[in-house]
Order: structure tokens, then C-alpha cells, then sequence
């Protein structure tokens, strides 16, 4: 349950691979003593091996030379000048103006389609324009081969391995446990094989925050020396305790400090990089995050948690 | 006091927020290495610069592909043990998971030339994942300040006097789950001149997938027997390929002396990233680039019997850079005043006993962030062992590391800390060598 569907498969293919490997291994010569072959240790020694193994080979073929040159022709095993058939059908002829398919790789006409949609030249980084396009990346390296036609998009990621087959189970089969936490319902929606192709609602920079960059915030300690510490120590020592009025008064004093920066920002709404989004397929607006769930019962007490360290492992 | 509740309703339905990560966060996942490997390299913690002869050598020193002397193939399965408990005001969480990956695969294709002076030129193709994004962990706790504090549905009806405000904060949820690897493909061809020179270059095409869903859940109630629970929920996805190049050098100082030097340029990525919350799919296209890096290596190697090897590596994180058709300069700013130029040292020694080897190491890598406190720093230690049957080679190794981290999903209010959180992993690693 805990490993990963993806992982199961990369290790079938492992397996597969170790199998074809000590066949290949199995056909090179037995050496069956241990020897040390390690680079780093060992250093190839030119000379000696030229010297000592030379001789041997010329004695062979020298020898062998002498045994050839002694044959005549009566000697022939197999003559193939004297070999002859009759073919029954008799149309047999070795023209070659008949092949007009040329094998593959020689006719003029083969065409090799190169996709460089997302290319790695559109961003004015000079890197990209200087050579990559026509070798590295695009041509050979990357969309052709690795990205697009076979790693990501066509075989690996959305069409086989990530959203279609695994990542949306586990979110449906609420893997981590997210549906109880939500109703499900978020993680109840397909979120997979359509990814790439839908269209956005917005484009541009989310309003992000990062962890550290809030220097108002410092951080106590780390959680192995707070583990040592007393708690007393810990708690007071934060912001909280300036809010210790009555509870109304510290939530107005709260609110006016609050800046109202919760806005994804739609301004760049341009569409114009995203040139992979070629399917009019759904676009799906998600539903308002928030779900509220008021009630007048008095099934939470209003007591706080208990602070006791409780550790669980996920199955 | 109908003003007040007024401005609290208004300001609290685009209050409340989880947050993923944000892009100087990600700029830094996306560029640190996590250094995978073989079992022979990461039994030694990946100490391998000045000795080579090893396919994750590759991805330090690219000169390494010509210390071998055989053409071999090599595959490594890993093991990962990880516990990440957190910390949120003095309640404590941890979880614990474990993951296999198929962490290492390459070859290398030994040429002998005893006509050049160049006389021993390889070419090598490693596969390893240079990060594996496959976490999870949750916090809870009470931070006794409530931020999604007012119904506003009570608003509709123009009458303020009913309103409830929940100023009493139950508690806070949290849940971060990441997924995804970044994946690095080494080719990589390198020559000795010589017997004591080795030269070599690689190119490194690297593919990432990031996912991570966080969810927040904040459950307050009015002191009269009324609760309200907000919940929210944000999805990010992120994709990208990058390219690098590398090039470093191996000198055989003495019999026994080795010393390494390699330079790996910044990594160019594409990205593209869906961001996904209540107002619907934003999607963003950019490009990353990541710092680059320079090693230096020394190693002593005791005949045959054993060596001990040592690499330093030195990365300015200052230089990560973000370019996009929109405005980053905010996110380029804060790569260049939050973050540093940050060093990692890694020691590795191995014994040798006829078909078998041991192996330990320590590793040690300092956290870009210049805020980091010291447990922030990685710290891990590392012990393999290895067994020669001829033309199959198996290792086995087994590293333990610790570093701890910050994660601040009330970012927009300084009155509530962050969680602390604590990364423990243990990992195994099993590779087979195969020579042909």
C-alpha cells in the first residue's frame, strides 16, 4: 500500500533489465577467479601486456597462414562455384531497377518532423539560440526523444504513468486521506488526463509567499533543542503574547494590520507562450475553495488541543 | 461596533490561506542536488571527485569515465526511509514512509588506444535522480489566533446584530504533500593522456516533475457553542526540462596522490507551472536557472588496500535567476538578499580485503538560506559494502541524514510562527555492476 504504483513498475522493469544484463554477461568469457579490475586501483600497464601477448598471437597466425597456404584445391570442403540450381519458377531476376523502395535511411524523401513548439529558444535567453536548438535539445535531445514524444507527454507522464493511471487513483481512492479531511471534494475531481490541454482561467505570477522571507518572523529554535527546552521558555517568547486582551479587542486589532493581498493576479493573461494547449477539451473551473461548515451544535469544545507529541505512521 | 464588524466580515472572506510554495522556495528545491547514486558512491557519501572509475562519478567529475578500465553496466534500487515530524506550537507530528525508487542506471564504454598518447577514452550515459520530491507531512497545533473568524453569509440580510464572530481559535490543520523526482541524464566523455592525466566533459539534460497539494483547515468557535471550520486547498504542478554542461580534470599527483578539480555550469531550465485554488487553474511559463558549482577533490590511495577521499564543492545561490514574460524581479531580489554561497563536504574511505570492500563516509552540506539556523545544515553518515564475484559486482550501502527546515503556511500574518519541521532519512542503496 505504501509503495507507489510507479515505483512497482520500475521495479518490474528492473528486474527485467537485471535479467537481460546477466544474459549479456553470460555470453562473455567466464572469469571465473576474482581479479581487480578497479580503475582506481589498478593501473593498465600498456607495455607489458603488448610484449608478452604479442608473440603468442604472431606464432598463431603464422601457424594458421602455414596450414592455408598448404591446402590445394582438391582439398575444398565446399566449392561454390560448382553450386547450381534450377528454379522452378524461373522468374527470378536480380534487376534492381525493381526495387523502387529504396531501404530505409537511403531515399531522398524521408521527412523528419521536428517539434520545437516549446522551445527553448522563446525566452530570449541567448544560451538557447546559440546551437542548442539545432543539436541538444529539440532535434535530438528532448522532444523528439526524451520529452515529448516518448518520456513525458506521449509514454510516461500524462498518458501512462502520472495522471492517467496513477496519481488520479490515489487521490480518488483518498490514498492520504486528504477525502476526509475535505468531503472530497477537491481530490474527488479527475485531475489527470486532461491536464496538459485545458485551458487556463488565468495566466501569470501566483501570489506566492516564501518560507523564510518574512523577516518579521523568527524562529524560535530548532525542533531538536525546543525538544530539550521547557515549554514556558518556547510560548512566551512569540508575538502572541502582546495580544493577550480580551478576545474581541485583539481580533479588530488584528484585522487593521492585515493587508488584503489574496488575489491571483490576472493582468498577464496573454495566452501567447502556451502554444501545447491545442484541445478546446474542458475548461473546468474549480468550485469556491472555501467550505464552510457552520452549525449552532456544540460539537467542538472550545478547549484547545492537547499539546502531547503524538506520532503516527502512514500507511 | 457595527463598523468593526463590518471591515472584520469584509477582510476575513479573503483571509484565510495555505500556501504552497512560493517561487524563491522553489528555485532552490529545484536547483539543489540530492546525490544519488551507486552503492559504491553513496556507501563513501559520495566522496568521489579526485577518483572516478565509478558511473555517479560522472556527475561530479566527468574526467572519471577514463579511470575505468572495463566497459560495465551498472543499475542501483534505492530504499528511502523518511520521517519528517513537525512542530507547530509545541504539538508535534511525525510521519513516517517509505519509498522505493530505481535510483542509478549507466554504462560506460571503455576504448583502448595504445597508439595515442590518449590512450584510454570512454564514454559513459548515467541515469540518477538528482532529487526525489516524494514527501509528506502534516502539522496541527493552536497558534490561539484565529484568522477565519466571521461568517459573512450573517452580512447578507443587512443586519449586523446577529452576526457571530468565532474569536476563539480550536485549532489548525495542516497537510503538505509533494511528489515527483527531478531526474538528471549524464552523457559524458572523457580521455587519459598519458598515465597520470585524465580530462573529461559531460552534458546533463534534467527533467523535473513537482506536484504538491497543501491543505489548511482552521476550526474556531464564539465561546457560545458555535464553531466554523474554513478549509482551503491549493494544488501546484510543475514540469520543466534543464541543460548543463561539465567539465573537470583528474591528475595522479603521485602513485598515491589523486586530485580532482571540475567546474558544472548553472542549469538552464524551462518551466512550467499550473497553480490550481478556489479561483480556478493559473498557469505560467519560465525560465529557471540554477547555480553553478565548483569541486575540488583530493584522494590518497593506500596500494591496494583502501583509500580515503574527500570532495568540496562550493555553489552561490545568490545566482539563481528566474526570467519570465512576467515581472520577477521581486523573486530575483529575494534570491540574491536571502540567500548565500553554500559548501558541501563530503568524505568517503574505503578497505579492501581480496573479493570485498567497506566502505563509510560523512556528508556534510551547508542550507543556502542565510537565515538557516545550524540544524538546517544536512548532516549524514554513510557505510557500504561491496562484493567482487568476477564479472558481477554487487554494493550495498546504507546512509542516515538529518537537517531540519521552516514552513510558513500563515505567511501573510507575523503573528503566527511557522511550523518547525525535522527531515530524517535513512536510505539504502543496492547496485549491480555488470562488465562487458
Amino acid at each position: 500500500m505504501k509503495v507507489f504504483y510507479l515505483s512497482k513498475i520500475k521495479q518490474l522493469n528492473f528486474s527485467a533489465l537485471i535479467i537481460i544484463l546477466i544474459g549479456f554477461t553470460s555470453c562473455g568469457t567466464y572469469q571465473g577467479a576474482y581479479s581487480d579490475d578497479d580503475g582506481i586501483y589498478t593501473t593498465r600497464d600498456r607495455n607489458i601486456s603488448s610484449d608478452t601477448n604479442s608473440n603468442q598471437d604472431d606464432n598463431y597466425f603464422a601457424q594458421k597462414l602455414e596450414e592455408y597456404q598448404n591446402i590445394d584445391n582438391g582439398d575444398l570442403i565446399t566449392d561454390v562455384d560448382g553450386y547450381s540450381y534450377q528454379d522452378q519458377n524461373g522468374v527470378y531476376e536480380s534487376n534492381d531497377s525493381n526495387y523502387e523502395n529504396s531501404p530505409w535511411g537511403y531515399s531522398n524523401d524521408v521527412t523528419i518532423n521536428i517539434n520545437s513548439n516549446r522551445g527553448f529558444g522563446s525566452f530570449g535567453n541567448p544560451f538557447w539560440n546559440n546551437g542548442f536548438n539545432n543539436w541538444g535539445f529539440n532535434n535530438w535531445g528532448f522532444n523528439n526523444w526524451g520529452y515529448n514524444s516518448w518520456g513525458f507527454n506521449g509514454w510516461g507522464f500524462n498518458g501512462w504513468g502520472f495522471n492517467g493511471w496513477g496519481y488520479g487513483n490515489r487521490w480518488n481512492n483518498g490514498f492520504y486521506g486528504f477525502n476526509n479531511f475535505n468531503n472530497g471534494r477537491f481530490f474527488g475531481q479527475p485531475f489527470g488526463n486532461n491536464h496538459y490541454y485545458r485551458n487556463y482561467d488565468s495566466y501569470g505570477k501566483r501570489t506566492a509567499y516564501n518560507s523564510r522571507n518574512n523577516t518579521t518572523k523568527r524562529r524560535v529554535s530548532s525542533i531538536a533543542n525546543r525538544r530539550n527546552s521547557t515549554i514556558s521558555s518556547k510560548t512566551n517568547s512569540t508575538k502572541r503574547s502582546t495580544y493577550n486582551n480580551s478576545t474581541r479587542t485583539r481580533s479588530v486589532n488584528k484585522n487593521t494590520q492585515r493587508t488584503p493581498t489574496r488575489r491571483v493576479q490576472n493582468t498577464n493573461r496573454t495566452n501567447t507562450n502556451r502554444s501545447r494547449t491545442d484541445s478546446g477539451s474542458s475548461t473546468r473551473r474549480s468550485t469556491p475553495t472555501r467550505t464552510r461548515s457552520s452549525s449552532t451544535t456544540t460539537r467542538r469544545s472550545s478547549t484547545p488541543r492537547s499539546s502531547s507529541s503524538k506520532s503516527r505512521r502512514v500507511n | 461596533m457595527k463598523k468593526i464588524f463590518f471591515l472584520i466580515g469584509f477582510l476575513c472572506s479573503i483571509a484565510i490561506n495555505a500556501q504552497s510554495l512560493g517561487y524563491n522556495d522553489l528555485g532552490v528545491l529545484f536547483s539543489e542536488d540530492e546525490s544519488n547514486g551507486t552503492a559504491r558512491y553513496r556507501g563513501m557519501s559520495g566522496a568521489f571527485g579526485a577518483l572516478g572509475g565509478d558511473l555517479s562519478s560522472m556527475d561530479i567529475n566527468p574526467a572519471g569515465a577514463a579511470v575505468f578500465l572495463k566497459s560495465e553496466f551498472s543499475f542501483s534500487l534505492n530504499f528511502r526511509n523518511q520521517n519528517i515530524s513537525s512542530d507547530y506550537y509545541n504539538t508535534l507530528n511525525s510521519v513516517e514512509e517509505d519509498f522505493t525508487n530505481l535510483s542509478q542506471a549507466g554504462a560506460v564504454f571503455v576504448f583502448k588506444n595504445s597508439n595515442s598518447r590518449w590512450n584510454n577514452t570512454a564514454i559513459s550515459f548515467n541515469y540518477s535522480i538528482s532529487r526525489d520530491f516524494d514527501n509528506n507531512w502534516v502539522a496541527n497545533g493552536n497558534s490561539d489566533f484565529p484568522t477565519f473568524i466571521y461568517d459573512d453569509d450573517y452580512t447578507d440580510d443587512g443586519d449586523s446584530t446577529n452576526d457571530i464572530l468565532y474569536l476563539n481559535s480550536d485549532d489548525q490543520n495542516f497537510r503538505n504533500f509533494t511528489n515527483g523526482t527531478n531526474d538528471k541524464f549524464t552523457f559524458s566523455v572523457a580521455s587519459q593522456y598519458d598515465d597520470n592525466l585524465y580530462i573529461g566533459a559531460a552534458i546533463t539534460f534534467q527533467d523535473i516533475s513537482f506536484y504538491q497539494a497543501v491543505t489548511l483547515q482552521e476550526n474556531n468557535n464564539d465561546g457560545n457553542g458555535n464553531s466554523i471550520q474554513g478549509n482551503l486547498f491549493e494544488e501546484l504542478f510543475v514540469v520543466g526540462n534543464g541543460i548543463s554542461f561539465n567539465l573537470g580534470v583528474i591528475s595522479k599527483a603521485s602513485d598515491n596522490l589523486r586530485l580532482g578539480l571540475s567546474y558544472k555550469s548553472p542549469t538552464w531550465y524551462e518551466m512550467n507551472e499550473e497553480f490550481r485554488d478556489e479561483n480556478g487553474v493559473n498557469g505560467l511559463d519560465y525560465s529557471l536557472r540554477a547555480p553553478s558549482k565548483l569541486t575540488g577533490s583530493i584522494a590518497y590511495v593506500f596500494n591496494k588496500n583502501g583509500l580515503i577521499s574527500l570532495d568540496y564543492s562550493t555553489r552561490n545561490y545568490n545566482n539563481i535567476n528566474i526570467f519570465s514574460s512576467v515581472d520577477f524581479s521581486d523573486v530575483n531580489q529575494g534570491f540574491s538578499t536571502d540567500l548565500k554561497n553554500a559548501s558541501e563536504l563530503r568524505f568517503g574511505a574505503e578497505i579492501r580485503s581480496k573479493e570485498f570492500s567497506f566502505r563509510g563516509g560523512y556528508h556534510y552540506q551547508k542550507s543556502p538560506y542565510k537565515n538557516a539556523l545550524s540544524s538546517d545544515h544536512l548532516k549524514g553518515y554513510s557505510l557500504g559494502l561491496g562484493y567482487n564475484f568476477g564479472n558481477i559486482k554487487f554494493d550495498l550501502s546504507y546512509e542516515d541524514a538529518n537537517r531540519t527546515d521552516v514552513y510558513d503556511f500563515y505567511p501573510q500574518y507575523p503573528e503566527i510562527n511557522p511550523t518547525e519541521l525535522n527531515f530524517d532519512t535513512s536510505k539504502i542503496t543496492a547496485s549491480l555492476v555488470f562488465n562487458i
